[in-house]
């Protein structure tokens, strides 16, 4: 099953109905089984891997949860410290283990076969089997979750949880499985297992946000992934200056169909009451790199600082680099070695988790550097921030396009298919070298799927969800402000909108609406 | 508003949604199936979904048809009309998109059903053993009384169908013209493709052909499985037992495969088809054939042309229409000759075999008087000119031996050329005549009807015009068997100068900004104009036409073809005439000569002799 057909939206009105239909002791239990049905219709092999994911870290976390809950016990105060170095180093190790064994799923499924290829070609001659797995739906999602799950009950944050089932239902439960977002347990646990009573809040809330998450999908960006992708895949053909196009309508793209699939997902759960982690916070009105990410994806930044950043940033091999350098170099760069190295290493890990391959760890690596780089400015900028000037429209607009247009440049490196770092190297260096603007015309966009019509539909689009996320970012409760029209303009909006969802999702040339970009990261 | 209420609303918004969309689907109905009442365009929904569209005329047309053709597209050149002719019956053309014998063996299961049925005639390629049919969506979906499905399921899907299928009906609605386009190709009123236009196209030397449509023709990649043979075969089986049960006769024919699809695959992967097939039911293999190796009897890599189908029938009815030595073997009872035999006999006939080039020359004017131009010649040249041709073994041929080379394969002599006037001037009675009645020779002339009999002035004005013949001159000359007389058009060749009408028709081409449908009308009564001409001074009719000044286009074309033209000839010296046995495509737009003052005889024997 699909989240993109019809046949999803009337399983999960099933699910709703029965769900508010049974006691509310019960209710998780319709989630469970729902979620176990949606998985398995995605295949058997898939549900497995998810499986053994379920009983390793929920085995690891009641471990855990017993080793954290032990008192030191000793006759005096050294046995005692004894004692609690010795259960910290149990902790550890288990902790250790366990996340060894879950990232390992991930690496085989999701990078074994990149790096037998790298080895391969290392060595020059087929060394290595190049492997090939079926990728479960949302595996990276998962393997996150359950393993920032695992950190945060060895730090004691909360204990681990007993219900087998239930904990089931924290990993796969499917509203949150085809692309996140990254939630954490004590956001969850609540919401999904104390059975919710009827709201019609959330349901009128789930209801929009999903109107909201298709449109954005069906009316940006499925009509721009053709010309995406034919440029992407065959960019040599065409005047470089396409090449930046497809760059920039790939990063809006990307947004719509991200986010517009969390949209319509975490719609799906506010129908439950259950609500999700946000993900996104209108991640193109960024004024810096460092803004961007904290605005794009922010249930994987948010994991990335509390499971990476941190725990590197306060680990002894760095306060002993940090040590060595007091004295060495100027005060200033001292203070920032290990929020720079952090930053790198973060980023670096965001690129591979996009998936395998050199150009998301390019991809990675120019965020990094771009973001140390960054830090390392903060002092001068500090200095010298008389002679800059003052903060106006003028700066914000010049940071919004600056941050852009890094963001566009790295997208030449992020394009989640297939995409390999020569030809994402080539492409940039063909719309410097050869931009061609004058061979630019409208027939050659038609030719490539961005006829007027589409243009039109695009821009219309666009320029909706451009004031739809202003709104958002000046505070403006849209859906308060949609509720309070009278009900004639609420019901023209809504058929307004329907009516588009049905031309934009079964009105589409391709008749078959795209998957989602990252249903299988 | 909050609360139930506005789930209420929402709810009342989504209902209303859905009325419209399958408003819209049932108003608009693309496909057909809830009746057409507002478009009632059967040419359109067959077009889009071929195997629905055709289920949905049938059903209510059962008794007009006894007989049926079923296949793929490979069995769209099979025409109803050809085997109704040689088998009797009424025939309707069942093909649909994709090769697909599981569809094919439930349509033969509903025909049966539903229908006494006569004959049926299953025609296969390849592809039906490659691979299975891809399907996609609703434009290959088939009936629910074909496939048994739930009729509820059946129209939800195509009253919830795409938005666009309606808005690109509407759309095709308002760009529709008299001539099929890419959206209304079919002939709902016997299944077939409409190839008044694809047909059109004139085919002359190989070269030239591939030129053109080289790109169509993408060959197969060598090795590929006939993997589904095993498939297709015991569904063939299962239509021979139905049909045998229902008392239908059955005819399966192995349709003609181009070269470029057949070097996909090896010998042994085809000989398990052909004998597998042969296990299970006779039928007519033409598989592996003459014309095979010659890409023009094809359309592209896997579609066979109307005329190659035609003569396939003509094989299997062995009737005087052409067909080549070796073309068709009848395999059955387990026995099927190899594609290494087929290939072998296939390679005995040659291009020489079944091809012919003819030189056409071009006279107008003679006058012993005038100084020679272009178009007048003294009589004297023209006489020098027959006798060299003469001297060098050329022998005058008419229009209708040429056509029968190329429809019954009747073979011309050595060094055949045809002598042809344009325009019908009196001279050629006065000189032409007498000087081809001296050397034994003939010629035809091309007549403008407005001013056949028009000795003095130019139609009905007071302008003086070179002289044309009439009845009397036209009897004399039919008589003799010298001359034959065709077609220049009724009034399409006008003189400019003297005309008085705004807009003025120098040739057959269409005016600046004229509506097809308009030039369309004005054609059929020029055409009819001619015709009633010819049969009112006792003229033989005729299917040959010379387009003024040689021009034309690809409608002038289809509509002489729709009004039984047969040849037309242009001005074209370039274009070397190569008659094909079979295709009736090489008779048209043949390329002349036109031999003026300036024509040496040297440039005429080099024309002649194709150097």
């Amino acid at each position: 099953m699909s989240v993109n057909d019809l046949q999803f939206l009337g399983f999960v009105l099933l699910s709703v109905l029965l769900y508010y239909l049974i006691p509310g002791k019960y209710r998780w239990i319709v989630l469970l089984t729902a979620s176990g049905i949606f998985y398995l219709s995605n295949g058997v092999t898939a549900a497995l891997y998810m499986g053994a994911t379920v009983i390793l870290t929920y085995t690891a976390g009641r471990i855990l949860d017993k080793i954290v809950n032990i008192k030191p016990a000793g006759n005096t105060p050294e046995e005692k410290k004894r004692q609690k170095t010795r259960l910290k180093h149990r902790k550890y190790a288990v902790l250790a283990i366990s996340l060894v064994l879950n990232f390992s799923t991930l690496a085989v499924l999701k990078y074994s076969g990149f790096f037998a290829q790298t080895v391969n070609a290392a060595a020059g001659y087929d060394l290595l089997p190049i492997p090939s797995f079926l990728l479960p739906l949302g595996i990276s999602f998962y393997i996150f979750q359950t393993s920032g799950y695992l950190m945060d009950v060895q730090r004691g944050k909360y204990p681990a949880e007993r219900n087998f089932a239930k904990y089931t239902l924290f990993v796969c439960y499917f509203p949150q499985l085809v692309q996140g977002p990254i939630n954490r347990y004590d956001a969850l646990r609540a919401p999904l297992f104390d059975g919710n009573t009827l709201d019609y809040t959330n349901i009128q809330a789930g209801i929009l946000r999903m109107m909201l998450g298709i449109l954005k999908k069906a009316m940006i960006a499925d009509v721009l992934a053709p010309f995406v992708e034919t440029v992407y895949a065959g960019y040599g053909n065409y005047p470089g200056i396409l090449s930046f196009l497809a760059a920039a309508l790939y990063c809006l793209q990307l947004y719509c169909d991200f986010s517009g699939g969390v949209d319509l997902l975490c719609g799906v759960s506010r129908l439950f009451g259950v609500p999700m982690a946000e993900n996104f916070e209108q991640p193109y009105f960024s004024t810096s790199l460092a803004d961007f990410w904290r605005r794009w994806h922010i249930s994987l930044g948010e994991w990335m600082k509390d499971y990476l950043f941190y725990p590197l940033a306060f680990s002894p091999a760095l306060a002993k680099l940090t040590k060595k350098a007091k004295g060495r170099l100027p005060a200033e760069i001292v203070k920032r070695i290990t929020p720079c190295i952090c930053t790198f290493v973060v980023f670096l890990a965001v690129g591979i988790w996009q998936g395998p391959g050199w150009a998301n760890i390019a991809y990675g690596l120019w965020n990094g550097i771009w973001m140390s780089l960054g830090l390392l400015w903060i002092p001068f900028a500090a200095k010298h921030k008389d002679k800059l000037p003052k903060n106006t429209i003028f700066l914000t607009l010049w940071g919004i396009f600056r941050t852009n247009l890094l963001v566009i440049i790295g997208r030449y490196l992020s394009h989640a298919h297939g995409a390999s770092l020569s030809m994402a190297l080539g492409m940039l260096a063909h719309t410097v070298v050869s931009p061609g603007f004058a061979a630019v015309n409208s027939g050659m966009l038609a030719e490539l799927g961005l006829g007027a019509g589409k243009i039109l539909q695009v821009t219309i689009a666009l320029a909706v969800l451009f004031c739809i996320s202003l709104a958002k970012e000046k505070g403006v409760d849209l859906r308060a402000w949609f509720c309070s029209r009278r009900w004639y303009v609420q019901f023209v909006l809504l058929f307004v909108g329907l009516l588009l969802i049905v031309l934009g999702v079964y009105g589409n040339d391709a008749y078959t609406p795209i998957a989602y970009v990252y249903e299988n990261i | 508003m909050n609360g139930p209420k506005w789930l209420i609303l929402f709810l009342s918004a989504l209902v209303l949604t859905f009325l419209v969309w399958g408003g819209i689907n049932i108003l608009t109905d693309p496909f057909g199936v809830f009746g057409d009442t507002v478009l009632n365009w059967d040419a359109y929904t067959q077009t889009l979904n071929p195997r629905i569209g055709k289920t949905e005329y049938l059903q209510e047309r059962f008794d007009e048809f006894d007989s049926y053709i079923i296949g793929s597209s490979s069995a769209a050149s099979y025409l109803p009309e050809t085997l109704a002719a040689y088998d009797g019956g009424s025939w309707y053309n069942l093909f649909h998109y994709g090769a697909d014998i599981d569809y094919d063996r439930e349509v033969v299961r509903w025909l049966l059903e539903e229908d006494e049925v006569r004959h049926i005639v299953l025609v296969l390629g390849l592809s039906e053993a490659d691979t299975p049919a891809e399907k996609s969506g609703l434009t290959d979906k088939a009936h629910y009384t074909v496939t048994g499905e739930h009729p509820l399921s059946f129209y939800t899907d195509f009253l919830f169908a795409s938005p666009s299928f309606a808005a690109e009906k509407i759309r095709s609605r308002r760009q529709d013209t008299e001539m099929p386009q890419a959206f209304d190709v079919f002939i709902p009123e016997n299944g077939t493709y409409d190839k008044r236009l694809r047909d059109s196209e004139s085919i002359g030397s190989l070269d030239a052909y591939m030129a053109k449509n080289g790109g169509d023709f993408v060959p197969y990649t060598a090795p590929r499985e006939l993997q589904y043979t095993e498939e297709c075969t015991s569904a063939v089986a299962e239509i021979r037992q139905m049909c045998q049960a229902a008392g239908a006769k059955l005819t399966v024919i192995l349709s003609p495969v181009s070269d470029a699809q057949l070097q996909g695959y090896t010998n042994d992967t085809l000989n398990r088809y052909f004998t597998s097939l042969a296990e299970v039911t006779e039928y007519w293999n033409f598989s592996i054939s003459p014309i095979t190796a010659d890409a023009r009897y094809f359309y592209d890599t896997t579609h066979t042309r109307n005329a190659a189908a035609d003569m396939v029938l003509a094989g299997i009815f062995e009737t005087d229409a052409y067909y080549p030595d070796n073309f068709g073997f009848l395999c059955g009872d387990g026995y099927a000759p190899t594609a290494e035999w087929l290939k072998d006999a296939a390679s005995a006939v040659t291009p020489s075999d079944y091809t012919a080039d003819i030189p056409i020359l071009l006279y107008h004017h003679l006058d012993p008087d005038t100084a020679e131009s272009g178009t007048t010649l003294h009589p004297d040249t023209f006489a020098s000119h027959i006798k060299l041709l003469s001297d060098h073994g050329f022998v005058p041929v008419s229009f209708g031996e040429i056509m029968d080379y190329v429809e019954k394969g009747t073979p011309l002599p050595e060094k055949p050329v045809i002598i042809t006037f344009d325009d019908g001037y009196l001279s050629n009675y006065e000189y032409a005549y007498p000087i081809l009645a001296e050397y034994g020779w003939r010629a035809d002339i091309f007549v403008i009807g407005s001013s056949f009999g028009h000795y003095e002035t130019y139609k009905d004005t007071a302008h003086p015009i070179t002289p044309h013949f009439g009845q009397t001159e036209a009897a004399e000359m039919l008589a003799s068997g010298v001359i034959s007389l065709h077609s220049h058009t009724w009034d399409m060749h006008q003189w400019a100068p003297y005309e008085t009408a705004g807009e003025v028709r120098e040739t057959l081409l269409p005016l600046p900004g004229e509506k097809e449908d308009d030039y369309i009308r004005v054609l059929q009564s020029d055409i009819a104009a001619q015709k009633k001409l010819f049969a009112d001074a006792g003229i033989p009719e005729s299917t040959v036409l010379a387009f003024p000044s040689g021009k034309y286009t690809e409608l002038t074309d289809a509509v002489l073809r729709g009004n039984g033209y047969k040849v037309t000839l242009t001005t074209d010296p370039a274009r070397r005439n190569i008659l094909i046995c079979g295709l009736p495509q090489s008779l048209f737009d043949l390329g002349r000569l036109n031999v003026g003052k300036d024509t040496t005889p040297e440039m005429l024997l080099a024309y002649c002799l194709g150097e």
